[in-house]
């Protein structure tokens, strides 16, 4: 018993040492995540303009967002309308361009470097590049459009509700090189004894990729999908700042109004807090639900070498 | 000698201390006025049917110059000044508003040597972030300019008729009401907001470029409808490929403003259905469609590729802008600009004579939370007063005060003076409407120019949707305050 004693006694000491090393960490977590939180979603059920005391109103504002406000749907609209291009194409570009990034050639962390660059490059800097890139008028892409491949009336882009979008998935789609090297380091640890081995089978250069690199790959691809998801549904600085302000924003026809936007918009903008909590909470809601499915059908195309989930 | 000061020195220097900045506040102020200072007669000889005749002529020859002139200072009551304090007074800084730092505030502490001002400039795109989060965690400056009205509405700040009042102003005929009504106040009739100059944003054009095409100049009194918006910018236009050779016949000027009758949300600024998608606006709206297929005014960020905005490299015929930056535009380009109103409807009644232009403020708010509100009080009668004529001398602006325009001779001294006062005299009352989400207004634009859809059909379709959220509007500022 006395042993017991004393390691309880050195467990519980070394348990406490763990607990006030890991205090500021979690009073941070507590006070700048758990309580906001918690009052994000109490205030959601308030009306609450900052000027004026907090007012509680039930699920009026639930209400107002499937009854009410037109643009609720319509961003929500916009936001699945970017990911439903924006994924795929991120997920397929990422893995191929981090194939080709893989090859064992000279100069290729020349090519590394200079396609990871865009990744560092903020938001607003990429954003502002393209709108001039973009520029019906005077911006490089309609002038080689225009000048150089003969095509009669190039598209308006960011001013137009069509091309808005379009101008969107290219802007996002440069930034790719982020995730390649997600996937390249993904790459560089399957085993190449895995390659030989098909080639002795008499494994192809596409077999080889669709039996042993995508499968082993598949975890990366995992991790990619589900925080590409998590951030598309909070896609907001580069359509801030192509989509205009005041009464202009959310672009042309409110074509870029994504779900955000008119989060921040109803919030900061209006000033309704309450409400903006609200739109919040249901994204939260949105998210959780697409995660759990893309969660659900992971056993079916996920391989884990190992055998089991990570 | 005694390293100490005696007793006797101290009261002299305290004496001296509080005689001085009363004698500074009451000495009168001194401007600048161009006088004539002498006339001269000359004798003329004509020749009458072979005779000469001695005729004399009296010509008057005028020789004028600048003479120092000490006016009478306009505030005649003031608060008793207050012994110390120490406010708060935010605005959008930079440039703008350096005066404040410059000029101002070592005006201001002549006057009242106990009280600090400390001026914090936030750029204007947080601006109105910063003062709701700072109002939410109830730590508000002590004066802002440009405070959302839904703050007075809620209680938060001071009503300031009482201390116009006791200045001996009355704002109903000491200041340029429309600008007051449209600035500074709410639905409930008092005054919050202490309006600091009178800046007019209004049409302008290039006479030049009117010459060149045979257009005879705008006269700023009169209205100008669409059609002839249209007629003028399709004369001046010259497309081009090359952009350096390119002039627009007009850049584009936001309906917004216009005296439009009726309103586009109605008389009681509550009513957009049938008043936005009326017969006149459909017409209008042809009309700028038109303007638009035709390329008669620049799209996009034409200035960026211009290195400035077209009108003042002379490359549009007409443009909005405001007086501040229209003098700008004359004075350091050089371009023969004329101020004149925007174009609108036809009007009749009493709605004919209105100017279409908007007069507007400045005005600054002080919060009721103060911890120093004789300071504030004090800081924002100056601002009104004494402190309008240091703005107004840097900013061009006119004063909005009536008298004090008088006593500056502001409309001789200052370029189109007598057009821009007229203007402003002029303009509406615009009905009150809270800050609401206007835009469907830019995104009817987008559907019947980018889009291509029926200019009526669209319009009863975004006057529904600009209806609804001006109902939506109106009904949480009637909870305001409940």
């Amino acid at each position: 018993m006395k042993l017991f004693g004393r390691k309880n006694t050195l467990a519980s000491r070394e348990a406490t040492a763990a607990y006030v090393f890991l205090s500021p960490w979690l009073i941070g977590l507590i006070c700048f995540m758990i309580i906001p939180i918690i009052l994000s979603l109490a205030l959601s059920f308030t009306r609450w303009d900052t000027y004026t005391p907090v007012k509680w109103i039930g699920l009026s504002n639930y209400k107002e967002m499937f009854v009410e406000d037109r643009l609720f749907l319509k961003s929500l609209g916009v936001t699945l309308k970017f990911m439903a291009v924006w994924e795929p194409l991120h997920i397929i570009l990422g893995v191929l361009l981090a194939l080709l990034l893989n090859q064992k050639l000279r100069g290729m962390n020349f090519f590394r470097t200079l396609f990871y660059a865009p990744a560092v490059i903020s938001g607003i800097a990429v954003a502002l590049m393209w709108m001039s890139l973009l520029d019906p008028d005077f911006g490089v892409v309609n002038y080689i459009l225009e000048g150089w491949l003969g095509v009669q009336k190039a598209p308006n882009w960011l001013r137009s509700p069509i091309w808005a979008m379009p101008s969107l998935w290219m802007m996002y789609t440069w930034g790719v090189g982020g995730s390649a090297v997600i996937y390249l380091a993904g790459l560089q640890n399957i085993s190449p004894h895995l390659y030989e081995a098909a080639e002795i089978d008499g494994a192809g250069s596409w077999r080889k990729f669709w039996n042993v690199t995508l499968p082993l790959l598949s975890p990366t691809i995992f991790f990619m999908l589900i925080t590409g998801l998590i951030g598309g549904f909070q896609t907001f600085t580069q359509a801030y700042v192509v989509g205009g302000s005041g009464s202009g924003l959310g672009g042309p026809d409110h074509s870029l109004l994504f779900y955000m936007l008119h989060l921040y918009q109803q919030a900061f903008i209006q000033g309704r807090m309450g409400y903006g909590a609200a739109l919040a909470w249901f994204l939260v809601v949105i998210a959780v639900i697409v995660v759990f499915v893309v969660f659900g059908t992971s056993e079916r195309w996920v391989y884990y070498e190992s055998g089991k989930k990570a | 000698m005694s390293e100490r000061l005696s007793r006797r020195s101290v009261l002299r220097l305290m004496g001296a201390g509080i005689a001085l900045p009363v004698l500074a506040a009451c000495q009168p102020q001194v401007i600048k006025e161009t006088v004539v200072v002498e006339k001269e007669k000359v004798v003329k000889e004509t020749v009458v049917q072979e005779k000469v005749v001695k005729e004399t002529v009296v010509q008057e020859k005028e020789v004028t110059k600048v003479v120092e002139k000490s006016v009478e200072k306009l505030v005649t009551a003031v608060p008793a000044p207050p012994k110390s304090g120490t406010i708060e007074t935010w605005d959008f800084g930079g440039a703008e508003f350096e005066f404040i730092d410059t000029a101002m505030i070592p005006d201001f502490n002549s006057r009242y040597p106990g009280i600090t001002i400390k001026h914090v400039g936030i750029p204007e795109d947080g601006y109105g972030t910063k003062i709701k989060t700072v109002v939410a965690a109830g730590t508000p400056p002590d004066v802002c300019v440009f405070a959302d009205r839904a703050l007075s509405k809620a209680g938060q700040i001071m009503a300031v008729d009482d201390l116009l009042a006791s200045a001996g102003i009355d704002w109903k005929t000491d200041f340029i009401v429309p600008i007051v009504n449209n600035y500074c106040m709410i639905d409930d009739g008092k005054v919050y907001g202490m309006p600091t100059q009178a800046a007019l944003w209004a049409g302008a054009f290039n006479e030049d470029l009117f010459k060149a095409a045979g257009l005879e100049p705008i006269n700023p009194e009169q209205g100008y409808d669409f059609e002839a918006w249209y007629k003028i910018a399709k004369a001046i236009n010259k497309p081009s490929k090359d952009i350096s050779n390119r002039v627009w016949g007009t850049d584009v000027i936001d309906l917004r403003y216009n005296n439009n009758v009726p309103k586009y949300c109605g008389e009681d600024g509550k009513t957009v259905i049938g008043n936005w998608d009326s017969e006149g606006w459909v017409k209008m709206y042809q009309i700028r469609v038109q303007m638009w297929k035709e390329e008669l005014f620049p799209i996009g960020d034409v200035g960026t590729a211009l290195g400035g905005g077209p009108f003042e490299l002379g490359k549009s015929g007409m443009t909005q802008e405001d007086y501040g930056p229209l003098r700008k535009i004359i004075e350091e380009k050089g371009i023969n600009a004329k101020v004149c109103q925007f174009p609108r409807f036809p009007a009749t009644g009493e709605q004919s004579g209105k100017a279409s232009v908007v007069g507007w403020s400045d005005s600054y708010y002080g919060f009721k939370a103060t911890k120093a509100p004789d300071a504030v009080r004090a800081w924002l009668l100056y601002l009104t007063t004494d402190g309008m004529i240091i703005r107004s001398s840097l900013s061009k602006y006119p004063p909005i005060n009536k008298q004090m325009l008088a006593k500056m001779n502001w409309v001789e001294h200052n370029l189109q003076g007598k057009e821009v006062m007229g203007l402003l005299n002029n303009q509406q009352v615009e009905p009150f409407k809270p800050y609401f989400d206007d835009s469907p207004l830019e995104t009817f634009w987008t559907r019947v120019t980018e889009s291509g859809q029926p200019i009526e059909a669209t319009l009863h379709e975004s006057a529904k949707e600009l209806q609804a959220n001006l109902d939506k509007a109106w009904k949480e500022w009637n909870e305001i305050g409940k």
